[in-house]
């Protein structure tokens, strides 16, 4: 597409505008790859073109590590193009970017992303939620069930670190209510157990013996 | 008559996707298409704007064929004769009411845009603007919009005229507004209806404060010339009676006791009725309620007004509402920060009763961390007593980071690497960890400290230094000091806002007295040798109320420290004591002024009178007094003693004031401050010569800035007070010194 | 402005019931309006919803020194107050 340098950017055509910016999308040239697709959105919104330049967009936002973006470009194709075919894929793409907010690489070594930012967790498993709830029979929505599994045992963990935290300092019954919320809403995770061993825990220490029995029987009911 | 639709084809269509289409049609393929059907989807095409004409075919096999013209697209926009309101506002404008590049060119829309854009240029007064918009054809159904417009003269104000006001002159009044009949540079008497609102409030509020509780604007009006660019602008008003305040009473909860609550409002009765200071004695009485859990309580002030003595009577009903309790404490936007972190900096619980001191506590504990820009605590409410407290904050930088690898021909190829990081990963702890070597330097320091060793904030902090210096790869010929040693300290909290810390230090320390036969060197090595370990014990006190750690408006800082050689543990026995006292008030919103000062002073015990030669203390340049060259003040050997060196001495004293403002004309600066600074002090041989009329003076302007790499500050400064031989520096700099 | 002795946090946990709050429960009132007159029912029995224990534990006793400890509440299965009973009369102290 050698005649495209000669020709000044306000005179290409939309397929100019896609041909570059796919060329620099496929081989992963994200920064240029997002400049022109967003030229081509600008000089021609509403085109099959622009439709497709939504997604790859966000994706090339997504690679670039601006989750931010990637999730405001989806909710922008959602809004304009509510019957896409390619709907459940924009859906899962927003609850990727979502999930990658938090992300650190030293989570696998040394940190832990339960203790920090839980408000982009929590978007995250709302949109994974949204993608099994609106497109259940798709591997969108396979995928999105193992997010959702790792995305609960981080929030109960992190959970069960404030629970211990207010523990450590007398707080029972703040210790005790952020056991419960793990009981309640996450009682399949890993913590589960020992969010119940917590509560029993904390009624014993403010007193409430007969209610630290009760929860007992039910940690041996489900040993 | 009506069919099945088997498949929807859209003709006509240059730039309109068919998928954008197909979001407004309301039929779909498998539908039945009936009459009624049909006609909504013409009336749902024609309202997408996109399109001049549309028209719906049967196909032979039963399709839905919808033929379009499309309306042409704008290509591009260009503004002329704009001068008051810049291109990219009218622009961000437009593109409010979507008229941008690429968008669907409406006609009909032209006329909102006309309007708009004149009603703009009312708002500023500019009555006579005028603006035309047209739209020239281009090939591939596109056109190019061109806006044209005259601003004319905005309209000068001629003459306000006030009509009522018996008590005050036209001029006191008048000198409070923003419009003005007359002004020498500025716009202030440029008409603009923003600006009549502000002045009517503040015409208001000068009269409420000031005891006419009946006081009334009857009407404002604004008069044009013909040529629209003069403004007459009368205001009517009555003034009222000018009441003075008679009984205070109070009604509903007793839960405050009454002489309390009359503390807490500070109004006397005799005194002028102040619309102002009735509002600051509610908000002293509602926060006094939140501090007992009603967080909701309201205070309504019935205003009961005798006008033939002219006297206002003030019942306040208190209405507690329930108590209210915390239900869970929720983090936000800590994307480094772990959750403990901040959840012990709290001093609110979670199942707990709210308290509005508990919170303010807290917030202002969470800003003094000092690694976040913004930090603020929401309160939510959840039920009619019950709220959640959610922290947002704002990551920032929070250390210095250099490393280098230098060659220079004295000391040859030389590998520097430093680290200063307040938040390690996120957990709170500090870490300092330098190490440089070269031919001549080899030198390390390493510390660590943890706010937080136990969960009630008794920190531990610990460190090891070296450092050796070959002096004659540096030809340093006076003298060089090799240290090594090692430190720790715990602190713990005294109150809310004090902390105490003692500890220990270790410290080996090796003179040597080079080529140059340096006076005090050699005295110092013929009298102690030229090896000296010292154990010293160092201790601390410090109050600290600032309400930010990196650019505080107010609060107050305040530490006294001492260090002292443990007499028996070796020859050179001194001791140091360091008096701090730093002080923020804000002056406006944007302006803070900084008074500090610190007192450093030292001597020897036992067999040592004054302080080692090499452990006195210097001031000059940035963090002490700027203006002067670093570590110039107190005057330099001479070279018969062997050494050009400044001699430095056993008392410094220093003292600054500072005026702090953001950077102008950056929105967020958050992180930026400007200061114009007045900075003085000298360096003393002894305590008692401490003598603040010699001290050496300089003013200037100064720049901070937190940056990744750490702070950065500089200065440009003018010596205001000097004697002869003192050495400025007029601009100066700094990175990575906390300031 | 701070003595010697270390500082602790003062810490509360729980909701304040006073006497007059007491005196207004009757039985065969709703949760809902045990609710609205006590307050947030924080300490409701995990697996059994029909015990209530209000309790109250604060390091700083003067702050609401008229709090009761513990009060008990019990509701029939239709949630209507069958009875209640103030197990400790005295906040709980914490000691920091």
């Amino acid at each position: 597409c050698s005649n495209l340098i000669q020709k000044p950017e306000s005179q290409w055509t939309v397929e100019e505008f896609y041909d570059r910016a796919k060329s620099e999308f496929d081989n992963g040239q994200w920064k240029s790859a997002i400049e022109f697709y967003e030229k081509l959105k600008a000089n021609f919104p509403y085109g099959d073109y622009a439709e497709q330049a939504y997604l790859e967009l966000a994706y090339a936002y997504y690679r670039y590590d601006e989750p931010l973006s990637a999730i405001r470009e989806l909710d922008e194709f959602i809004r304009l193009y509510p019957r896409h075919p390619q709907l459940a894929y924009a859906y899962f793409l927003k609850a990727l970017a979502a999930d990658s907010i938090n992300r650190s690489w030293l989570d696998r070594f040394i940190t832990d992303p339960a203790n920090r930012d839980i408000q982009s967790t929590q978007q995250a498993l709302r949109a994974y939620q949204e993608v099994i709830q609106r497109f259940p029979n798709t591997d969108y929505a396979i995928a999105a069930k193992q997010r959702i599994v790792i995305i609960t045992n981080r929030l109960a963990r992190r959970d069960l670190q404030v629970a211990q935290f207010y523990y450590d300092r007398q707080a029972y019954l703040a210790a005790a209510n952020r056991a419960q919320r793990i009981i309640e809403e996450y009682p399949n995770s890993q913590s589960s157990r020992k969010a119940l061993v917590m509560l029993r825990k904390a009624h014993q220490k403010m007193g409430l013996d007969q209610t630290a029995a009760d929860i007992q029987q039910v940690i041996e009911l489900n040993r | 008559e009506d069919f099945v639709i088997s498949d929807i084809q859209v003709q006509g269509t240059e730039r309109i996707g068919f998928e954008t289409l197909n979001t407004y049609l309301p039929v779909r393929v498998g539908e039945t298409l009936t009459l009624g059907l049909e006609q909504e989807s013409i009336r749902a095409l024609f309202r997408t704007g996109f399109f001049n004409d549309i028209a719906l075919f049967r196909g032979d096999n039963n399709e839905l064929i919808i033929q379009v013209v499309e309306r042409p697209s704008i290509a591009d926009i260009t503004i002329k004769g704009n001068r008051l309101i810049k291109t990219d506002d009218l622009k961000k404008a437009l593109t409010g009411l979507g008229i941008t590049q690429g968008k669907i060119f409406n006609p009909v829309e032209m006329e909102r845009v006309i309007l708009d854009l004149r009603r703009q240029y009312h708002n500023q007064g500019y009555y006579a603007a005028q603006v035309q918009i047209t739209s020239e054809d281009l090939p591939r159904n596109r056109v190019a919009l061109n806006i044209d417009i005259t601003e004319g003269a905005p309209a000068a104000i001629e003459r306000i005229s006030l009509v009522g006001n018996n008590t005050y002159t036209d001029r006191r009044l008048k000198g409070q507004l923003l419009l003005k009949e007359t002004v020498v540079f500025g716009s202030a008497d440029k008409y603009s209806r923003p600006k009549l609102q502000a002045d009517l409030e503040t015409l208001r509020s000068f009269y409420l404060d000031r005891g006419f509780a009946e006081f009334d604007i009857n009407s404002s009006q604004v008069a044009l010339s013909e040529d629209l660019t003069e403004v007459y602008i009368s205001v009517n008003m009555t003034e009222g009676p000018q009441y003075r305040i008679d009984q205070i009473s109070f009604s509903g909860s007793e839960r405050i006791g009454e002489d309390e609550l009359r503390e807490l409002l500070s109004l006397e009765t005799g005194e002028l009725f102040s619309r102002s200071r009735i509002i600051a004695g509610i908000n002293a009485i509602r926060d006094r309620f939140s501090d007992l859990g009603f967080a909701f309580a309201e205070v309504d002030p019935r205003v009961d007004l005798n006008q033939e003595d002219q006297l206002a009577s003030i019942n306040f009903v208190l209405e507690e509402g329930s108590r209210v309790y915390v239900r869970q404490i929720e983090i936000e936007g800590n994307t480094r920060t772990r959750d403990h972190v901040l959840r012990r900096e709290m001093r609110q619980f979670e199942r707990a009763p709210y308290s509005l001191q508990a919170v303010r506590q807290s917030t202002s504990r969470l800003n003094r961390l000092g690694y976040f820009s913004s930090v603020n605590v929401d309160t939510r409410r959840v039920s009619d007593d019950e709220v959640d407290l959610v922290i947002r904050v704002e990551e920032q930088p929070t250390g210095s980071f250099t490393a280098g690898i230098g060659f220079s021909q004295l000391d040859g190829i030389s590998f520097n690497l430093g680290i200063a990081e307040k938040n390690v990963l996120g957990t709170g702890n500090e870490l300092e960890l330098s190490v440089n070597s070269s031919v001549a330097i080899q030198s390390a320091d390493l510390g660590f400290t943890n706010p937080y060793f136990t969960k009630d904030g008794v920190s531990l902090s610990t460190g090891l230094f070296y450092s050796k210096v070959n002096a004659s790869e540096l030809n340093i010929t006076d003298y060089t000091l090799d240290r090594i040693g090692a430190r720790i300290s715990v602190g713990y909290p005294t109150s809310e806002l004090t902390r105490l810390n003692m500890g220990l230090r270790i410290e080996e320390v090796g003179v040597n007295c080079n080529t140059s036969n340096f006076v005090d060197c050699n005295k110092f090595v013929s009298d102690f040798g030229k090896q000296n370990a010292v154990l010293s014990l160092t201790g601390g006190w410090r109050y600290d109320s600032r309400n930010s750690f990196f650019f505080p408006t107010e609060g107050h800082r305040a530490s006294l420290s001492a260090q002292a050689a443990i007499p028996g543990t070796s020859d050179v026995t001194f001791y140091k004591v360091f008096l701090d006292e730093a002080w923020w008030t804000p002056l406006t919103e944007n302006f803070t002024l900084k008074l500090s000062g610190s007192l450093a002073f030292g001597e020897g015990y036992g067999d040592l009178t004054r302080l080692p030669f090499y452990e006195r203390f210097f001031a000059g340049g940035i963090g002490s007094v700027r203006g002067f060259e670093p570590n110039s003040l107190g005057g330099f050997y001479t070279p018969t003693e062997g050494s050009n060196r400044p001699r430095g001495g056993d008392a410094r004293a220093i003292t600054t004031a500072e005026l702090v403002f953001p950077m102008p004309l950056i929105e967020d600066s958050s992180n930026i401050r400007l200061s114009w600074f007045v900075d003085g002090g000298n360096i003393y041989s002894t305590l008692d010569g401490v003598d603040p009329s010699e001290f050496r003076i300089a003013t200037g302007l100064g720049f901070s800035w937190i940056t990744p790499v750490g702070p950065l500050a500089f200065s440009f400064s003018r010596p205001l007070k000097t004697e002869k031989g003192d050495k400025t520096q007029s601009f100066q700099f700094s990175l990575g010194v906390p300031f | 402005c701070g003595g010697i002795k270390p500082f602790k946090a003062p810490v509360s946990q729980g909701v304040v019931i006073e006497q007059a709050m007491i005196d207004e429960l009757q039985v065969g009132l709703s949760q809902q309006q045990v609710r609205s007159l006590l307050g947030p029912n924080y300490g409701q029995h995990p697996f059994r919803p029909n015990i209530w224990d209000y309790t109250y534990a604060t390091s700083n006793r003067s702050l609401h020194t008229d709090a009761a400890g513990r009060l008990q509440l019990i509701f029939d299965d239709q949630g209507f107050l069958e009875s209640w009973q103030v197990i400790e009369a005295d906040s709980r102290k914490i000691k920091l």
